[in-house]
């Protein structure tokens, strides 16, 4: 491997090339987000009018002179291939390239499979960013502090409340100069309660290195497996990373690399005081829609709809659907290409999918209405609002974990005057009858 | 008979001669509930936009009756108003009989002995919370025709083993033998419907002390062969509860569409689904409702637009906002329903309740005054 160490000049940055990466996954990924993921993957899902990726794209666009977009993940290369032609276009400036692997080699194993890729054009540093994140992107503020303290890394940090924390990787930095002085992943015990955005900028001279020598050192002693705390039993340990874990190219950022990057580099946080949440679970899309809607709505976006007596903002409207006057929207709402709306129709807090209809006077709360799927008159298709704090999609209703937010897969039927609470369920199913609580198969 | 036959357990009773009645109202569950839910007493709570009380003077003094007595445990002064005005009305006499402790379902008659017993006249007693077509004139032909003691109306019922059943006495058809209290194996199907028709001479067996009709005083006189039944056509309710409030309701209002009543709102009426719909008239309905079937509106009610009402009772000054769902429910008097509310299996509305936009209710039982602004996902009472 060679390694090209690139002039330096910090006076202003803006000669450094700079790079970014997307991690996307692949559809062994984001079992978490069905049944929405059983149609789509997950990156292409759709959040305040655009794809859960190209939210990342436009935080990267922002940053001058990115030239080179690359897009890792373990999806067919024909998956990105229509929303890679429509981002080129869109941001002409910036390349964008996707990166296949052909077996899951973890977040930092991706990266260094791709680093011929990565290094091509030279770039000092790159920005790492996960697909599965929802957040403002202060990309800017991060090189910001990387330029300021000559760093080799840059993490994005935020806080949350002390007993979420352990959920996540946790980060303890001086409070001065914001280095990095532990990490660790998702610790049984408090450590502390600012976490890992899943947000990275690494200098290329940094990073790479780090990995090898990870790899070096995995092949010399076992590695020590960090133990997930109960609530993410299931999700962080058994359900995808079981087989994975075996094979040993497989090399995670947060496991295998940051740790060390903490010990010996000059690895600083920024601590963003903006909105952050991960997009996991599919009821997680409600909140991450509000979230981007919000943004757009406070930087005076021009896609959202009207304000008015039954457009309570923000509020997306696709311009090829049809959503009656007297229908009454928002606020957090989105609805997709050709989707009807009835009159006196109600929809708060909700994503409405392509052509799905929702007849008149059906009231959606709270839910995510799938492609296609048919919502009767009368009807009410409900979730339930978790605290705007929470980093959970579900809540405990009759002592039974259920998912809050209500979601109807693909070409799902609602009938009249039928009523659906806090519900997940699959694609094609026809619902009748009242139902509550429940995972429809 | 104890707490579960259907009438023993509300009391609002009336006896009558061709001259008298009798009504008490002492349930102290009756009474929390009146105090609770609705507020006003349950006589003059509306019944198909009629108070209770009016639908029972109303054929008593159809029948003849011209004395009325209120068997009442407290004297509801809010009736008073009320009563003065049926008085004028139908021509009768009211009287309360106030009763100091509660003395049964029997005692009361005892109490009121000296009105009841004035003279040979048979009287009518009956249960306040009993809604049917009241046929008092031909009970008091057939009890005058059988000439013993005591007639009381039965109902045919589906399931006998909930009820105390009457068994008559071999190759009579009236008769009365015996009661059979919840029966485990099949021995009828008709059952005490709460309505009597009977002789003076009754009040002779009754002492005055808390004791029960239907426990004492019926067994009394089936021993001596003097009680006979007297088959109930038509619809029978026992309206206590709010759940049979609301299928009391679908009853009556079905029988008024049999009657081809022309209180009914006309089923070709472009809101109206599936029939058996009373609005009063000086209701407003917005555009684009689907209302019925089973739905009585009162009077100054006012519903939005696109409102889907079916199975329910909307009292007086009550408003249902637009595209609102309401089924299985009674909302109470000036009571207010937001948009896009649903509530549904037996929800009770007291007085001036407000339901946000939005808010589910399932099975709420929601006092006077309160404003309710999260779901009410569970049957439950909201204080």
């Amino acid at each position: 491997m060679s390694l090209q160490i690139p002039n330096r000049s910090k006076a202003n940055g803006s000669h450094a090339a700079t790079k970014a990466v997307i991690l996307v996954g692949g559809p062994s990924r984001g079992t978490r987000f069905r049944p929405l993921s059983l149609d789509l993957p997950k990156p292409l899902f759709e959040v305040a009018g655009h794809p859960i990726v190209w939210h990342c794209l436009t935080a990267i666009a922002k940053v001058p002179h990115i030239q080179e977009v690359c897009m890792i993940g373990y999806y067919d290369e024909s998956v990105f291939r229509d929303f890679i032609k429509d981002a080129s276009n869109e941001f002409p400036q910036i390349k964008i390239v996707y990166l296949r692997e052909y077996q899951a080699l973890g977040t930092a194993g991706g990266l260094y499979h791709f680093r011929d890729a990565i290094l091509k054009g030279r770039p000092e540093r790159f920005f790492v960013l996960n697909a599965d994140v929802c957040c403002s992107f202060p990309l800017n503020d991060m090189l910001k502090l990387f330029e300021d303290r000559d760093a080799e890394a840059v993490i994005l940090g935020t806080r949350v409340s002390e007993d979420a924390a352990s959920n996540f990787g946790c980060i303890v930095s001086d409070a001065h100069t914001r280095r990095v002085l532990h990490y660790v992943e998702k610790p049984e015990s408090h450590i502390s309660n600012l976490i890992n955005c899943g947000v990275y900028l690494f200098a290329t001279e940094c990073i790479f290195p780090s990995i090898r020598s990870a790899i070096k050192k995995r092949t010399e002693r076992p590695r020590l497996v960090s133990y997930p705390s109960s609530e993410n039993l299931e999700s962080s340990f058994f359900q995808d990373d079981d087989d994975e874990e075996k094979k040993n190219e497989v090399l995670r950022l947060e496991q295998d690399i940051l740790s060390d990057l903490a010990d010996s580099k000059q690895f600083f946080v920024y601590e963003t005081k903006d909105f952050w949440r991960q997009i996991k679970t599919a009821g997680s899309a409600v909140p991450a829609n509000a979230l981007y809607l919000q943004k757009a709505w406070q930087t005076g976006s021009k896609e959202l709809a009207k304000p008015s007596s039954n457009i309570l903002p923000p509020v997306f409207i696709h311009p090829t659907a049809h959503v009656d006057p007297s229908a009454k929207l928002g606020p957090n709402v989105s609805i997709g290409p050709r989707a009807v709306v009835g009159a006196g129709v109600r929809i708060k807090e909700s994503i409405v999918l392509e052509d799905a209809e929702i007849k008149h006077d059906a009231c959606v709360l709270y839910s995510i209405i799938g492609w296609s799927s048919r919502v009767g008159a009368w009807a009410r298709v409900e979730g339930t609002p978790t605290p705007v704090n929470s980093h959970t999609t579900s809540i405990i209703k009759n002592g039974i974990k259920v998912q809050s937010i209500t979601i109807l897969g693909k070409e799902c039927g609602v009938g009249d005057e039928v009523r659906v609470q806090n519900c997940v369920c699959l694609p094609f199913k026809e619902l009748k009858r009242d139902v509550a609580n429940e995972v429809i198969m | 008979m104890k707490e579960d036959s259907p009438h023993s357990r509300r009391w609002l009773r009336h006896s009558s001669t061709p001259s008298r009645t009798l009504s008490p109202v002492h349930d102290p569950r009756m009474r929390a509930r009146r105090y609770s839910t609705l507020t006003l007493p349950k006589p003059l709570v509306e019944f198909g936009n009629k108070r209770m009380i009016l639908h029972q003077i109303e054929a008593l003094a159809e029948a003849g009756v011209t004395d009325i007595v209120l068997a009442v445990n407290y004297r509801p002064e809010v009736m008073e108003k009320y009563l003065a005005e049926y008085e004028e009305r139908f021509n009768v006499k009211i009287t309360f009989s106030i009763e100091t402790e509660p003395l049964g379902t029997a005692g009361p008659l005892k109490l009121a002995e000296e009105i009841l017993g004035k003279d040979d006249a048979p009287f009518f007693v009956l249960n306040s919370d009993v809604i049917c077509d009241y046929p008092f004139a031909d009970l008091a032909a057939f009890h005058k025709a059988h000439g013993d003691e005591g007639t009381i109306i039965v109902t045919k019922v589906e399931e006998p083993s909930k009820y105390g059943v009457v068994v008559h006495k071999p190759n009579h058809a009236s008769r009365i033998d015996r009661f059979v209290e919840k029966p485990v194996e099949f021995v009828g199907n008709r059952i005490n419907a709460g309505i009597y028709i009977l002789n003076p001479s009754v009040l002779k067996r009754i002492d005055l002390r808390p004791t029960s009709i239907e426990q004492e005083t019926f067994p009394a006189i089936c021993a001596d062969g003097q009680l006979h039944s007297f088959d109930l056509e038509g619809f029978w309710m026992d309206v206590g509860q709010p759940k049979d409030f609301l299928s009391g309701t679908c009853l009556y209002l079905s029988s008024l569409t049999k009657k081809g009543s022309k209180l009914l709102t006309p089923p070709n009426t472009p809101y109206v689904h599936g029939g058996n719909v009373l609005i009063d008239p000086s209701a407003k309905i917005g555009k684009n409702c689907r209302i019925g079937p089973n739905v009585t509106i009162g009077p100054d009610v006012i519903v939005g637009d696109g409102v889907r009402l079916q199975r329910c009772v909307l009292l007086s000054g009550s408003k249902v906002k637009d595209h609102a769902w309401v089924k299985s429910t009674i909302v109470g008097w000036n009571s207010t329903i937001g948009k896009w509310a649903r509530l549904e299996n037996v929800s009770v509305l007291g007085d001036d309740v407000t339901i946000g936009d939005e808010i589910y209710v399932n099975g709420g039982s929601i006092l006077p005054h309160k404003s309710i602004k999260v779901n009410v996902d569970v049957p439950s009472i909201i204080m």
